[in-house]
């Protein structure tokens, strides 16, 4: 058996062209035999490294002698793998297996789409039980940073009347209640944010915050009750948690799969993720208008507020800002109201 | 053989293919350790199947070599990412500074990696950037192209280019490459030319649309109501989510071509040591276009054809860049130096930052 190649000499661009062979039985077998076209006669060798074939690649051989021997891509240079240095030949075998036919790639394709679908039905699972491993003293801390840095930033002190915020926080007590004992802590901080508007919302531990502008537009304590509530509700099901969770996952899983790759496949791939994570937020938020409508109800109050609410909101900005959409964190409030009713 | 010979290009979409999926399956089943030897695979077949006279360059470093350097630098950034938790305002502010300082030191050892591990034939690479040179000609000056308005750019692209190529060698021998600022001023004015015709071409086309819609929305100033019409109206609508996009396609493809120009500069002015000299007929507006339906084509099948528009782009460049071979390349020397750590490798990686030569 005869493999034509070039030699390069150890160090240098040189060139010789070179044979290697496969010793016959009679001069001792099993092992190579190096014949070179610029010197009389051959010489035993060893393949001391292996750079194995990447797609159309040459085989490049470093032999015993130092010098370096390349066999072309198109040759069949199997019979020499069993004079491969060990590690060389799972290197052979990864060629072997990324050789494929278009039956291959399709194959390959369809378990790649699988791969992806597999990861979209993990992500809730999966930011679920990592939410659950982190320990609530983390949690708070970390609420506690959230707050402090949205105070730098964003948010001043409240301006209401203090006897407002006096009835609010008695209201609050009432919510604090009807939660399960392990969120009794929970805490309402009041903010003023004109930059914001009227809203308010949950951070991942057990804080509430309230935004004067909230209570000010509403001008209706039912109404501000029922958002403290959906707020509650956020908090008691640990959305905020459990969504950050699992946008790392996305995070985690996009960089594994394609983030070894630099190119737009990424972005495309976040995107999708993305699209999964809304859809999910929208979800937490119809959970916890739910949450908000049976607190109201056990406490005796209007349920009909939060529909109240949003159909004023929807009204003020003249049906612009009505949300909802593939990418929106939030449902619509058309949604959130028709789900409210029934 | 003294004429020039265009690089040949031996690899094929699917043979590309085959090795990046089987990338994707192997990090899926080793979550993710399998990355470095996966980025090993890849570069060695853009390196393998990019022949001069026939013999192919050999990328030399192991996934264990890359696994090294990434393990490293995951680690700092757990530590990164870990460090709000310890509760310090700004730590990690001051944390990304400091990476910031580290970065042109990554940026040579990574190339300097690269490089030694990258031979044709017998003989390997060598990269010897100094730091304040790198922190210089790979950061500073391009920024402040950008921040004089593009109005020194092409004095930092010249800058750059040339700063890689002169502090690169091949075996014993150096690399050179002096191209005359003239020629880069030239490319930049080009490349403004094509943006400001193809800006002007879309601004044209929306001012038409939105007279389509209604002649009266341009006189009075644009209310929530006006904004609310427009929205509502299919025209608007689409001008609106459309105009991004085309001015991003803009960006792509001017991007392209003032690339294209300055490579050609660039590498017709290399010389290496021993009378090789070079030459590139790349062309802007080809570039641009591959660049463009790359891009087009990759987010149409969800990034499917990723491998092939990778390959295709790659072997559109090394078909259009020449050598003039001296003595049939018989005569280069090895250095024999050790190819050092890949930490650098790593850091410049985990920057998305990839500076080839």
């Amino acid at each position: 058996m005869q493999f034509q190649g070039r030699l390069t000499k150890a160090g240098t661009t040189a060139l010789v062209g070179a044979t290697l062979r496969v010793a016959d039985a009679g001069e001792g077998g099993a092992t190579l035999i190096l014949t070179r076209a610029d010197m009389a006669g051959s010489t035993p060798v060893t393949i001391a490294h292996v750079l194995p074939k990447v797609g159309g690649g040459d085989l490049r051989l470093r032999l015993s002698t130092g010098d370096v021997l390349r066999l072309p891509a198109d040759m069949d240079t199997a019979p020499l793998e069993r004079f491969f240095p060990e590690p060389a030949r799972l290197g052979s075998w990864l060629t072997r297996l990324e050789t494929v036919g278009w039956r291959g790639v399709l194959l390959l394709s369809v378990l790649f789409l699988l791969a992806l679908a597999g990861l979209r039905l993990a992500i809730a699972p999966a930011g679920d039980f990592l939410a659950r491993l982190i320990p609530d003293t983390l949690v708070e801390r970390a609420s506690g940073l959230v707050l402090a840095q949205l105070d730098l930033a964003l948010l001043e002190d409240s301006r209401l009347p203090d006897e407002t915020r006096q009835r609010l926080t008695g209201e609050f007590e009432r919510l604090r209640l009807l939660a399960p004992p392990a969120f009794a802590d929970t805490r309402l901080h009041f903010r003023h944010a004109p930059a914001i508007g009227p809203n308010a919302f949950a951070l991942p531990g057990h804080d509430i915050v309230l935004l004067d502008e909230l209570v000010t537009f509403a001008n209706d304590e039912d109404v501000v009750l029922a958002v403290l509530a959906h707020e509650f509700g956020h908090v008691v099901e640990q959305h905020a948690l459990r969504q950050i969770m699992r946008s790392a996952v996305v995070a985690i899983a996009v960089g594994m799969i394609v983030g070894a790759d630099e190119s737009v496949i990424e972005e495309i791939v976040g995107f999708g993720g993305n699209l999964v994570l809304s859809s999910q937020s929208r979800a937490f938020e119809l959970e916890a208008d739910h949450v908000s409508a049976d607190w109201m109800q056990r406490l005796g109050r209007d349920a009909g507020a939060l529909p109240r609410f949003f159909s004023k909101l929807q009204q003020e900005c003249g049906g612009l800002c009505d949300g909802g959409g593939l990418l929106a964190t939030h449902p619509s409030f058309r949604n959130r109201i028709e789900a409210l009713t029934n | 053989m003294n004429r020039f010979t265009a690089l040949e290009f031996s690899g094929t979409a699917r043979e590309f293919f085959g090795i990046q999926f089987v990338n994707i399956l192997l990090i899926l089943l080793t979550v993710g350790i399998w990355t470095p030897w996966a980025r090993v695979r890849k570069r060695r077949f853009f390196h393998n199947n990019t022949r001069i006279l026939g013999d192919g360059f050999d990328y030399l470093a192991t996934g264990l070599d890359l696994f090294k350097g990434w393990s490293v630098v995951t680690l700092i950034l757990i530590g990164f990412y870990a460090l709000p938790v310890l509760g310090v305002p700004f730590l990690q502010e001051g944390f990304s500074l400091a990476l910031v300082a580290v970065y042109p030191w990554a940026i040579n050892r990574s190339m300097r990696f690269n490089a030694r591990n990258l031979a044709w034939r017998d003989v390997r690479f060598d990269f010897s950037g100094s730091y304040f040179g790198s922190a210089w000609y790979l950061f500073l000056l391009p920024l402040i192209g950008l921040l004089s308005l593009g109005i020194l750019l092409p004095l930092a692209s010249r800058g750059m280019r040339e700063y890689v190529a002169r502090n690169y060698r091949f075996g014993t021998a150096r690399f050179s490459g002096k191209g005359q600022l003239a020629h880069y001023y030239g490319a930049g004015l080009r490349a403004l030319l094509l943006s400001v015709l193809l800006i002007g071409l879309v601004a044209g086309l929306t001012i038409l649309a939105v007279f389509a819609i209604d002649g009266s929305l341009v006189a009075d100033p644009p209310t929530i109501d006006g904004l609310a019409y427009i929205l509502g109206d299919g025209i608007g609508a689409a001008i609106i989510y459309l105009v991004p996009v085309l001015l991003f396609l803009i960006f792509l493809l001017v991007g392209g071509y003032y690339r294209a120009l300055t490579r050609n500069i660039m590498v017709n002015a290399l010389r290496l040591q021993g009378g090789v000299r070079f030459r590139s007929r790349v062309s802007g507006p080809g570039l641009a276009w591959i660049a463009v339906s790359n891009l087009v084509l990759c987010v149409v099948t969800l990034g499917l054809l990723v491998p092939w528009a990778q390959v295709r782009q790659y072997r559109y460049l090394t078909r259009n860049t020449e050598i003039r071979p001296v003595a049939d390349m018989q005569g280069f020397l090895d250095r024999q130096i050790q190819a050092g750590s890949s930490i650098g490798d790593a850091v410049g990686e985990a920057g998305g930052l990839e500076i080839s030569f």
